[in-house]
C-alpha cells in the first residue's frame, strides 16, 4: 500500500471517529436552531461533509463544524427568506412539556443571533466568551443576547402558564 | 437585570426544556453507502457504467494522448466514508442510486437509456482504475463524485481558471484528493461541471454552500448539446466567490465568452439594473432605462456584453471574448422576466464562432 493509500484510510478512520462522536451533536444544534427534523439532518451531514474535505487544513474539527452547521442554519434562512417562504408551522407536540412548547416557540421567533447565542449557552454549555469567540461578536453582545433571549423564554413560560 | 444578573433557577428550567427539546430530535444516521448499493444494483450499475464511460471517454478525447490516459490516481477509501455530501440527497428520494464503479471495463451494455443522460460515444482505450460515485438527485438531475485521476497539463494561466477545472478542457487538471463534482440534468440542456472547491467557498465560514451555489450556477445554466461537444468546444466552467455573506458571484468561462453572475442583497429594480450596466459598460444604442436586457460595447466587436437582469436579485453579464454573432443574441423584454424563475437558461446561446 502507498504512502498516500495509508494517509487516506487514517484520514478515514480519523474522520469515522469524529463523525460518531460529533453527527448527533452536531443535528441536535441545527434541530434547535431550524425546529425542522429533516432540515437539520440535512445541515449535519453537510457540515461533517465540509469537516471531511477539509480534515487536513482544519486545527479544530468539532468547532469548524458548528460554525458549519451554524452558516448552513443561517443559508435556510436565507434561503426562505429570498424565496418569500417561512420556516414550517410548528405543530403541536403530544408528549413535551409544557416548559418545552414554550422554549420551541421562542426559538422559532427570535432573531438568528439571539437563538444561536441562547442554545449555544443553554443547551451547548458554552461560556459567554466561548459563544462570541465562536459567532465572532462582541462578548457585551453575547450578553445582550442572553438577556433579551431569557427575558423572552420568561415571559413565554409566563404566558403558558396563564393560559394553563 | 443584566446579564450577570440572571435568576439560577430559569437558567436551569431552561436547560432542561433545552435538553429534552433537543433529545426530540434523534438524528438519522444516514444509512452508508454500502446498503443502499444494495438496493437497486442491478440498474445503478448499469446507470453508472454508461455514464463513468462517459467521463473516461471525454476524459481520453480530451487529453488527446495516442499514448493513453495519463496515470490515473484513484482513491479507493472514499468508498467506505460515511460521506455526507453524498448522503444528503437521501431524504429527498425514495428511490435514489447510489453506486460505485472502481473498473469502467465493467461496462454492461444493458443500460436503461430511459435513465442515462448523455453521454459523448468516444470510450477510453484504458479504462481501468476509475471511480465514480452517481447520485440520482431526481428524475432531472444527477450528480457524479469521484476521484477522476490526474491527467493532462495544467491550465494556461491566462484563463485564470484558478482551481476549478473541467474535464471538457483540454489541460484540464485533476489532481490526487480532487474529487469532482459533475452535475448533469438529464435532459442534457446544461451541465455544471467543477472540484468540490469550486462548489465550496466561503471558508473557514462557508456561508454559500455547495449546493446554494449549484443553484446559483444553474440560473446561468449554458445551452449547448452534450454530443456536439469536441475536445476544446469550450464545455464551461465556474469559478465562485462569495463577496458578501449575502453575494455570491459565479463566473463561467469558456473559449468564446465569460458569463457572471452576480446576486444582490436586495432586489433591483429594472432602473437600477441599467445603472448597473452603463457603469459597466456602454449601452449600446436602443437600450433604454427600464430594458431588463441590454446589449453593451456594441460599437467594439470584439468586446461586446450582454446583461440581463434574470430575476430581481440576479444580474447576469455575458462578454463574448470573439465576436458574438448579434442575431443569436436575445434581449429579453421585462414581460419574459419570469422566464429565469422557471429555471429557463435566459443567456443567448454561445457563439458558434
Amino acid at each position: 500500500m502507498s504512502e498516500a493509500n495509508r494517509a487516506r484510510q487514517a484520514r478515514r478512520r480519523q474522520f469515522e471517529v469524529f463523525f460518531d462522536e460529533h453527527h448527533v451533536g452536531l443535528s441536535r444544534l441545527a434541530y434547535l436552531l431550524t425546529g425542522s427534523h429533516g432540515v437539520a439532518d440535512e445541515i449535519a451531514q453537510d457540515a461533517c461533509e465540509q469537516v471531511f474535505v477539509r480534515w487536513n487544513e482544519i486545527e479544530h474539527a468539532d468547532r469548524y463544524a458548528r460554525t458549519a452547521v451554524i452558516n448552513g442554519v443561517r443559508s435556510w434562512r436565507r434561503r426562505l427568506q429570498l424565496e418569500g417562504r417561512t420556516p414550517g408551522e410548528i405543530g403541536p407536540h403530544p408528549v413535551a412539556h409544557t416548559d418545552v412548547l414554550a422554549v420551541r416557540s421562542v426559538l422559532a421567533e427570535l432573531p438568528d443571533a439571539e437563538r444561536e447565542v441562547l442554545v449555544l449557552r443553554f443547551w451547548a454549555d458554552f461560556k459567554l466568551g466561548e459563544i462570541a469567540d465562536q459567532l465572532d461578536i462582541p462578548l457585551g453582545t453575547v450578553k445582550s443576547h442572553v438577556h433579551r433571549g431569557l427575558a423572552r423564554v420568561e415571559a413565554a413560560w409566563r404566558n403558558a402558564e396563564v393560559e394553563g | 437585570m443584566s446579564v450577570d444578573e440572571i435568576d439560577p433557577a430559569v437558567e436551569d428550567r431552561l436547560r432542561r426544556a433545552l435538553a429534552e427539546l433537543a433529545s426530540m430530535h434523534e438524528p438519522r444516521r444516514l444509512a452508508a453507502p454500502h446498503g443502499r448499493q444494495r438496493r437497486s444494483r442491478w440498474l445503478v450499475a448499469a446507470v453508472l457504467i454508461v455514464i463513468a464511460l462517459g467521463i473516461g471517454g471525454l476524459l481520453l478525447a480530451v487529453s488527446g494522448d495516442s499514448d493513453g490516459p495519463p496515470p490515473v490516481v484513484t482513491d479507493p477509501t472514499i468508498l467506505g466514508v460515511p460521506d455526507p455530501a453524498t448522503l444528503r440527497y437521501q431524504e429527498r428520494l425514495g428511490d435514489d442510486v447510489v453506486a460505485f464503479v472502481d473498473d469502467l471495463s465493467l461496462a454492461a451494455p444493458e443500460v436503461s437509456e430511459e435513465f442515462a443522460p448523455p453521454v459523448p460515444a468516444a470510450l477510453p482505450a484504458d479504462p481501468s482504475q476509475r471511480e465514480a460515485r452517481v447520485i440520482w438527485i431526481d428524475d432531472s438531475d444527477v450528480v457524479v463524485r469521484g476521484i477522476l485521476g490526474e491527467f493532462g497539463v495544467p491550465f494556461d494561466e491566462s484563463q485564470s481558471t484558478g482551481d476549478a477545472v473541467d474535464i471538457g478542457i483540454p489541460g484540464a487538471r485533476f489532481t490526487d484528493e480532487q474529487s469532482a463534482v459533475i452535475v448533469y440534468p438529464v435532459d442534457g440542456a446544461t451541465r455544471i461541471v467543477g472540484t468540490d472547491d469550486a462548489f465550496q467557498f466561503g471558508r473557514p465560514d462557508p456561508d454559500v454552500s455547495a449546493e446554494q451555489l449549484i443553484e446559483l450556477a444553474r440560473i446561468i445554466g449554458t445551452t449547448g448539446d452534450w454530443d456536439a461537444q469536441s475536445p476544446g468546444d469550450g464545455v464551461w466552467l465556474f469559478e465562485s466567490t462569495v463577496e458578501t455573506s449575502e453575494r455570491a458571484t459565479v463566473v463561467e468561462q469558456g473559449p468564446s465568452r465569460n458569463t457572471t453572475l452576480t446576486r444582490f442583497d436586495e432586489p433591483l429594480s429594472a432602473e437600477q439594473f441599467f445603472a448597473y450596466a452603463s457603469l459597466r459598460a456602454e449601452p449600446a444604442a436602443g437600450a433604454t432605462v427600464g430594458d431588463t436586457a441590454i446589449l453593451a460595447n456594441a460599437e467594439f466587436t470584439d468586446a461586446e456584453v450582454y446583461y440581463e437582469l434574470i430575476s430581481p436579485f440576479d444580474v447576469v453579464e455575458v462578454s463574448f471574448v470573439q465576436p458574438a454573432i448579434e442575431e443569436l443574441i436575445e434581449i429579453a423584454p421585462a414581460n419574459e422576466l419570469d422566464r429565469a424563475f422557471d429555471g429557463v437558461p435566459s443567456i443567448p446561446p454561445r457563439p458558434s464562432g
